[in-house]
Order: C-alpha cells, then structure tokens, then sequence
C-alpha cells in the first residue's frame, strides 16, 4: 500500500530532478532521461501491477513537467514497459553491456513513438529535434544506465524484494 | 471477482495502454485552457525546482560573472564602441520621435497603449525536450492566460501556452511549433517566422524577388491579435535564394539569448479592450 502513496511523490521528485538539477548541470542543451531507465527497471524487476502504475504515472508527470501534450509521454512509457516486460519473461537482463543495449534500443523505441504521436496528433515534425539532442542524450543515458540500475534496486519498496522469475506470468 | 493470474498481465497492460491512449485523445482534442491536474502539477513541481536548481544556479553565477572572464576586456571595447555609434543614432531617432509626436498632436491622434507589462521571473528552463519552453512564477492569479505575448529587454521570448494559478509556461519563438506574423523592418516584406527548435527560426513565404539581407531586423507585423506590432523578434542570419520554389530560405538568429534569461515581461491585454 505503501507504494502507491508513496509512488507520485517520488515520481515527481524524480522528473523535476532530472528536469532541473541534471538539466542545469549540463548548460540546459543535453536532459539525462533517468524516468526511462526507471520504467526499464521496473519493466525487469518490478511486479507487473506496480510497474505498468509506475510507468503510466511516471509518463504523466513527464507530460506536465515538459509541457509535451498529456497521454504522450505516458503511452510512450507504457508501450517501452510493455516491451521490456515481455523480454524479461524470456530473458533475466544482469550484464552492463546487455543493459546498455537495452536502453538504447528502448530510447529509440520512445524516439519514434514520440515522432510518430507528435506527427499525427499535432502536425508537427519533431525529427530534426530527436536527430540533435536526444540521440546525445541516449547515449548519455544508456551509458549510465547499469548505475541507475543499482540505485533503483537499493530503493527497497521499488521491488518489495520481489525477484523476476523466468516463468511466464 | 480477483483477475485470474494467467490474465493478470494482459488485463494489466490493456487497461493502462487505454487509459494512456484516452488521455492523449482528450488533450489532442481538448480545451484551451489547462486542465486541473496538470495545474496542480505545474503549482506542486514549480518551487520545488527552484529549490533544487539554486545552488546550481549560485554556482552557474560564481563561475560565469567571476570565474569565466576570457574575452571580457575585447568584449567591453567592443561594446564601448557600439554605445557611441548607437548614441548618436539614439539622438537623430529622438529628433524624429519628436517631430512625430508634433505631427501626432497636430492631426489629433490618441496615443494608446492596449497592453499592460507584468514582470516575471524566470524560473525553469527547458531547451532540451522536445517541446521548447520556460516556466514563469505568474500564473493565472496575476492575470494571465493561454496566447500572451512575452517579451524582456532584447525581445520577444514567445507565448504563453500553459497557466496554473502561480505558474505559466511559455513557447519560445524558436520552438518548431511557434509561428509568428513577422516583417522586415527595412522593407516592410511580411512573412511567417518559425521556430526550427535549434535556437533559430526562419522567415517563411518571402518572395525570391523581395531584397533581403543579412544583418536585417526581423520584427512582429501585429497581424494577429496575440503580437502587437514592431517587437523585435530577430536578425536575418542568412538568406538564400538558390533553393528551389517560389519562396526564399531565410534564417534568422533571435533577438534574445535563450541561454541567458532571468526576467520577462507579460504583455496582458486587458479583457475590457479586447472586447
């Protein structure tokens, strides 16, 4: 029970941090996307109940606090939980390189969900956008991705202590 | 009745996907105005980002105004220099200023001014997202809402596109979703300035067979009802007429340094005179 309290609360923390602090810290031209990790870790590790809240929650604040439509950001979450959730069923992510690749390929998933929404709800081509800074950003956060792994995983209401089996639910 | 475990994931996901999926039609398809939860977001999330940007921002200050001073003597000369040059300029501009003003009273003309300036400050900004933005600490319990215009002192900022009740988000013009009724001041040519979303804008639908050079200020028409005319917005950083159409490839640097603001002004057009 103590996770949904607690979840919105550390989401938002979360996506202002992200938003703000490490925005700062890098002049404001490049965003360390950690939410992205955090909805892989809790597409990995995470109970499928909490995760799939975590990531829809954790879409929504992105919405609010980017200013991006709401729904997009949370679809978007939600469809790289789906993703990852169906690959941890077949396969338990443990090595850094394998993490690495795994956000890189879930940044790219977002990438063209994002161009694909912006393109048929707005009417607006946001390409050249994605080419300049969330390709730098991708890499960025990918290579930080096996870190942030280590400090969701220390959060210990996260998981709950709960562990991925490879059983299929 | 408990979900059986086989279904659990499935049920799961589709209910989260659809709640997703209708958020996103309701604000595709919604209202202008800002609804309640992402008002209460953008109150709750604002001060808490000033709080964590602070001591960055400190830093951020030390390093910039006493620390990095390379090019600061060159820079002081060259301003120096350009003081005088629009010195001199300032006088000749307000001898025309005043004759007009003589002229103005002659024919009769009311002066007036249909906006009111509301000084913000800035307090969040983000250039790296998709969406190219700032927020403000005014919101709709000072006034303002959805369209303002936003200027400070080198120029036009954007709009506003977002209100909570203390926080506003605005639209910078170099947003690729930002256009605005534009001229060149020289010529008078209007166009259609847009955002590229690279710190840059270009001025649209200019006729190849309009004259435009670099070094041109680029100014807002006050076509539409959200810009008042003669803001600067630009300088024309490029304009190429080589490219194929009827139309020119002009691009233009914005008058404000976007990595550099503290302070904006809110142009509020009281509702009386909109009416």
């Amino acid at each position: 029970m103590i996770f949904y309290l607690v979840v919105p609360w550390f989401l938002m923390i979360v996506v202002v941090f992200q938003h703000a602090v490490l925005g700062a810290v890098f002049f404001h031209s490049i965003a360390v996307e950690i939410s992205l990790v955090l909805v892989i870790y809790a597409g990995l590790r995470m109970k499928v109940l909490r995760g799939a809240i975590l990531a829809l929650i954790l879409g929504l604040m992105m919405d609010c606090i980017t200013g991006a439509g709401s729904g997009s950001y949370a679809l978007v979450y939600t469809m790289v939980y789906l993703m990852v959730y169906l690959l941890s069923v077949h396969v338990y992510v443990e090595n850094a390189p394998f993490l690495i690749f795994l956000t890189l390929v879930c940044g790219l998933v977002e990438g063209l969900l994002l161009l694909v929404l912006n393109r048929m709800l707005y009417g607006t081509n946001v390409f050249y956008d994605l080419v300049r800074f969330f390709l730098p950003q991708l890499a960025l956060v990918s290579m930080l991705s096996p870190f942030l792994f280590k400090i969701f995983h220390r959060i210990g209401w996260l998981h709950d202590g709960y562990v991925r089996s490879f059983e299929r639910p | 009745m408990p979900i059986p475990k086989k279904y659990r994931f499935m049920t799961v996901i589709i209910a989260v996907v659809a709640i997703s999926v209708v958020i996103l039609l309701i604000s595709a398809k919604g209202s202008y105005d800002t609804g309640l939860p992402r008002k209460i977001i953008l109150d709750v999330a604002a001060p808490m980002e000033r709080i964590l940007r602070a001591p960055l921002d400190g830093i951020a200050e030390i390093w910039s105004r006493y620390l990095f001073l390379v090019g600061t003597g060159e820079e002081n000369r060259r301003l120096k220099n350009e003081n005088d040059r629009l010195k001199n300029q300032l006088l000749q501009y307000e001898e025309g200023y005043l004759e007009g003003k003589r002229l103005q009273k002659l024919l009769a003309l009311k002066e007036r001014s249909e906006y009111e300036a509301l000084p913000a400050r800035i307090i969040g900004i983000d250039q790296k997202s998709l969406l190219k933005t700032i927020l403000i600490n005014k919101g709709s319990a000072h006034g303002i809402r959805n369209g303002l215009p936003v200027i400070n002192d080198q120029g036009v900022l954007g709009r506003i596109i977002e209100t909570s009740w203390h926080v506003s988000r605005v639209l910078l013009i170099s947003d690729g979703n930002s256009n605005i009724d534009a001229m060149i001041q020289g010529s008078r040519v209007q166009g259609i300035l847009q955002g590229t979303g690279a710190m840059r804008c270009t001025l649209k639908y200019i006729a190849k067979t309009e004259e435009v050079k670099e070094g041109d200020l680029v100014i807002s028409s006050g076509m539409t009802e959200i810009f008042p005319k003669g803001l600067l917005l630009g300088t024309v950083s490029r304009a190429v007429k080589k490219a194929p159409g009827l139309f020119q490839t002009i691009e233009v640097a914005p008058a404000v340094d976007f990595t550099r603001m503290e302070e904006a002004l809110v142009l509020v057009v009281p509702e009386v005179m909109k009416k």
